[in-house]
């Protein structure tokens, strides 16, 4: 029988979607990868997507529903497509590759007049501006395209407060706003959050930014490239650089693609690098100035645009994009890098994306179904490859760390205003595994000495604030410990079913016996130590650090 | 609200999903500006000839504040420099060639950043270049911004010529420089006035010039082309003509928009070369 074409089967899946539609492998399953893959077990898989999606655990009824019945592990995943929460797991899960959360900027805090201890909220607010504008876009269902078409941004009260945008008088929060000062619509690549990260100078003329756009947009790398400069004249001088980038083949080939598109971008080319003006507002009068000074048309891969707002047209019309789109948030649910025998994966996941008129959420749907994204285990006879690159097991990235114990517990791990999770100055969140955007790149893959320290001590803080808030303090918290006093004891009804539903609730994982009794000793032999409330700091401690809470 | 319309250009990718990967098909651009909309007939005539002379409105308007020029921003960085000074601040981290400061003077000026004031080899010639990054915000609370640099100096052809780079405002001071200016202009004094090259925008104009001025040819006229960007973010050329402040503007295809006369521009540059020429 022949097989479909790769539409055909995004077609089919469309027609098929009441439930849980088949996975979108396209027309060439790799067999061997499916085979050699055994999928979470339902909670487990729940467990996995929630906190995904949300930067949540589970509820226990959740969890209780799909043991019952492991069909509504779509059923929630489709719920949760459309919970508030997902809006701001997607700032999170973008910026590990957008790479825009750092924690400085050209443009420092206190060129504002911001106090040190308001540097925090101003540059998250500058670096998750485009982030938000691209989360904006997904949760409302909008097409993707809009991430270098829209007319809009997505500010708060800071931004607009200091830059020129709409942002309405005596409001609060994330807000689609419009800048003021006649940047052409294009999305992200029109926003000063970008380009703070992304910042140039008087001899790059833009041409990082341009590599950068490639990166992120089409999944081109050009700094990845080989590149041999055993040729090339002198590059230690500006002149000798400069007619390397114009005659060279081995920087021709990369520049003569960048240089027409950095002429695109010098509205955002400031001529006083660290001065505010210069930085925050745009230039249009400098639009024309890149032609002249890097001598090329501006241009995306030989299409000639007049300006940005029309190469984000023609960027969102690139087949590059959209299987960016695919690859980008496959890898970022997969939690590692696409690998080269998977793109028929990809390209299935693409016109999935495609057919859902570019919209987000479908696409997020079809990667839960990926074999890649369920795994749990890999069989003993595995190829090599499989084995190396799988993440059956994956860590919680620190964000997720942060929003799910403070769920869960309360707890707010925190130095003054700054979350100490998501912060590298003060904060760990690099050694927690973290990306900062500026020294680290990609989220950490395997466990370390310090991400088991930054554990430790996140357990032991959340731990101790549930057991002091809600069974020293007796006031209702989150309602962890709900029922249970500090006078019950191993065996009564309250502890024993308090204890089996923090395992549970934590780690999707029903204790047996043996497990059980461990933990009873172990709190009965700290009770005798230092009393009951030490003992359920350390029986909750050791719970919230157990490998199997802080991995999906 | 500023939604983007959404794209069926998902539907032209699967399309296309066939063809080599990395490979971009044409694309019709239309790139049209907003001056040259796409309506028919007459009224497409009258909208088109009302933008028309918006336009040149616009670009007249600009001329008549005056100008941006590193004289005003130069002078008016320094005085309130020196007006704000409490005797110690800023003055106290400073010397004839600038300095940083970071303070609050008794006078309730603040001041923030740094300046310099040099002779430099400049590439048209020796030069006065006044650098700065900083900002001062005065009793009223309204803010100095200055980011950029100013140079006035003699070319090696004897004559005078000036260079603003960056961005300059103060929304208390006179001209252009009251709703700011954003710079990368040159002008070069000629026995019969300023010729302007680079880049400007000021006064809600974005200007693009190219030997704007007083060419010796021309006698007491104007010369010269310049490019200005629409609201819609397309650029419009003028060719000067006939040694008038008058010309046909274009679209960026060539196509002829509509005539109109820049009746303010001698009067600027005059203003200008007895501003940079002192």
């Amino acid at each position: 029988m022949r097989a479909p074409s790769l539409a055909m089967a995004g077609l089919a899946l469309v027609g098929s979607c009441t439930t849980e539609p088949p996975p979108p492998y396209g027309d060439a399953p790799p067999q061997a990868q499916v085979e050699h893959r055994q999928d979470l077990d339902a909670p487990r898989l729940l467990r996995r997507m929630s906190l995904d999606l949300r930067g949540v655990l589970p509820s226990v009824e959740e969890l209780d529903a799909v043991e019952a019945d492991p069909a509504l592990v779509a059923d929630l995943r489709d719920t949760w497509l459309d919970d508030p929460l997902l809006e701001e797991r997607l700032v999170h899960l973008l910026a590990e590759r957008w790479h825009t959360r750092t924690d400085a900027f050209d443009i420092e805090h206190y060129d504002y007049g911001f106090e040190d201890h308001e540097a925090y909220a101003w540059y998250r607010s500058v670096g998750e501006e485009p982030l938000r504008l691209m989360a904006r876009v997904v949760v409302e269902d909008r097409s993707w395209t809009e991430v270098v078409t829209a007319d809009t941004t997505v500010a708060n009260e800071l931004l607009g407060a200091h830059w020129p945008l709409d942002y309405p008088e005596g409001e609060t929060g994330w807000q689609e706003v419009a800048y003021t000062d006649g940047r052409p619509a294009a999305g992200v690549l029109a926003t000063n959050g970008l380009w703070w990260r992304y910042s140039t100078s008087a001899f790059n003329q833009n041409r990082g930014r341009a590599a950068a756009m490639t990166r992120l947009l089409i999944c081109e790398d050009v700094l990845s490239r080989p590149v041999s400069f055993a040729d090339a004249p002198n590059l230690l001088s500006d002149e000798g650089a400069a007619e390397a980038i114009a005659t060279e083949p081995a920087c021709v080939s990369c520049h003569a693609t960048l240089e027409p598109i950095a002429a695109t971008l010098y509205g955002f080319f400031p001529l006083e690098q660290y001065n505010v003006a210069e930085a925050d507002t745009y230039h249009p009068e400098r639009e024309l100035q890149g032609e002249a000074d890097l001598g090329v048309t501006r241009a995306w891969y030989g299409t000639p645009v007049d300006g940005l707002g029309e190469l984000g047209q023609v960027i969102a019309e690139d087949p590059r994009f959209a299987r960016c789109a695919a690859e980008s948030f496959a890898a970022a649910l997969w939690r590692r890098e696409v690998a080269l025998d998977e793109q028929a994966h990809i390209d299935a996941l693409r016109d999935e994306l495609v057919l859902a008129d570019g919209r987000i959420k479908p696409l997020l749907r079809a990667i839960t179904q990926t074999p890649a994204y369920r795994a749990g285990s890999l069989s003993d006879d595995a190829p090599a490859d499989l084995l190396d690159r799988e993440r059956t097991i994956r860590l919680l990235p620190p964000d997720v760390l942060r929003s799910s114990l403070e769920a869960l517990t309360g707890f707010r791990w925190t130095t003054g205003d700054v979350p100490l999770l998501d912060e590298d100055s003060d904060g760990v969140r690099i050694l927690a595994g973290g990306v900062d955007g500026e020294e680290v790149q990609t989220p950490q893959e395997e466990p370390g000495l310090t991400w088991a320290l930054v554990g430790a001590e996140l357990a032991e803080g959340a731990a101790a604030h549930a057991v002091q808030t809600e069974l020293v303090a007796e006031e209702p918290g989150v309602q962890l410990f709900a029922g249970l006093t500090l006078d019950d004891r191993p065996g009564d009804t309250p502890f024993d079913g308090t204890l089996e539903q923090l395992i549970w609730q934590t780690t999707a994982t029903r204790p047996d016996a043996q497990r059980l009794d461990e933990l009873h000793q172990l709190w009965l032999a700290m009770e005798a130590d230092a009393g009951a409330a030490e003992a359920w700091t350390a029986l909750l401690t050791l719970l919230l650090r157990d490998p199997e809470m802080v991995t999906t | 609200m500023h939604h983007a319309p959404v794209h069926p250009v998902f539907i032209a990718v699967l399309a296309a999903c066939s063809g080599p990967e990395g490979a971009t098909s044409p694309v019709d651009t239309g790139a049209a500006p907003d001056i040259a909309n796409h309506l028919d007939g007459t009224a497409a005539d009258d909208a088109m000839e009302r933008n028309v002379a918006e336009t040149f409105a616009a670009v007249d308007a600009a001329m008549a504040v005056g100008i941006p020029d590193p004289r005003t921003a130069s002078e008016a960085a320094l005085a309130i420099l020196e007006l704000g000074d409490d005797g110690t601040c800023p003055s106290s981290t400073l010397s004839e060639q600038g300095g940083s400061f970071e303070c609050t003077a008794t006078t309730g000026y603040a001041f923030s950043g740094f300046f310099s004031l040099m002779e430099l080899e400049e590439p048209n010639g020796q030069a006065e270049v006044f650098s700065a990054d900083f900002l001062v915000i005065d009793p009223a609370g309204e803010t100095f911004h200055a980011g950029g640099r100013a140079s006035l100096g003699q070319t090696t052809g004897g004559s005078w010529y000036a260079n603003l780079t960056g961005s300059w405002v103060y929304p208390v001071a006179e001209g252009w420089l009251e709703d700011g200016a954003s710079s990368n202009l040159t002008a070069e004094g000629t026995s019969t006035g300023p010729i302007l090259t680079g880049s400007a925008r000021w006064a809600d104009a974005s200007l693009n010039f190219h030997q704007v001025g007083a060419e010796e040819s021309c006698g007491d006229g104007v010369s010269g082309s310049l490019d200005v960007r629409d609201p819609g973010g397309g650029w419009l050329g003028l060719d000067l003509e006939d040694c008038t402040p008058c010309g046909v503007l274009q679209d960026a295809a060539g196509e002829a928009l509509g005539e109109g006369c820049l009746d303010a521009l001698p009067d600027a540059l005059v203003a200008l070369d007895e501003r940079l020429s002192q």
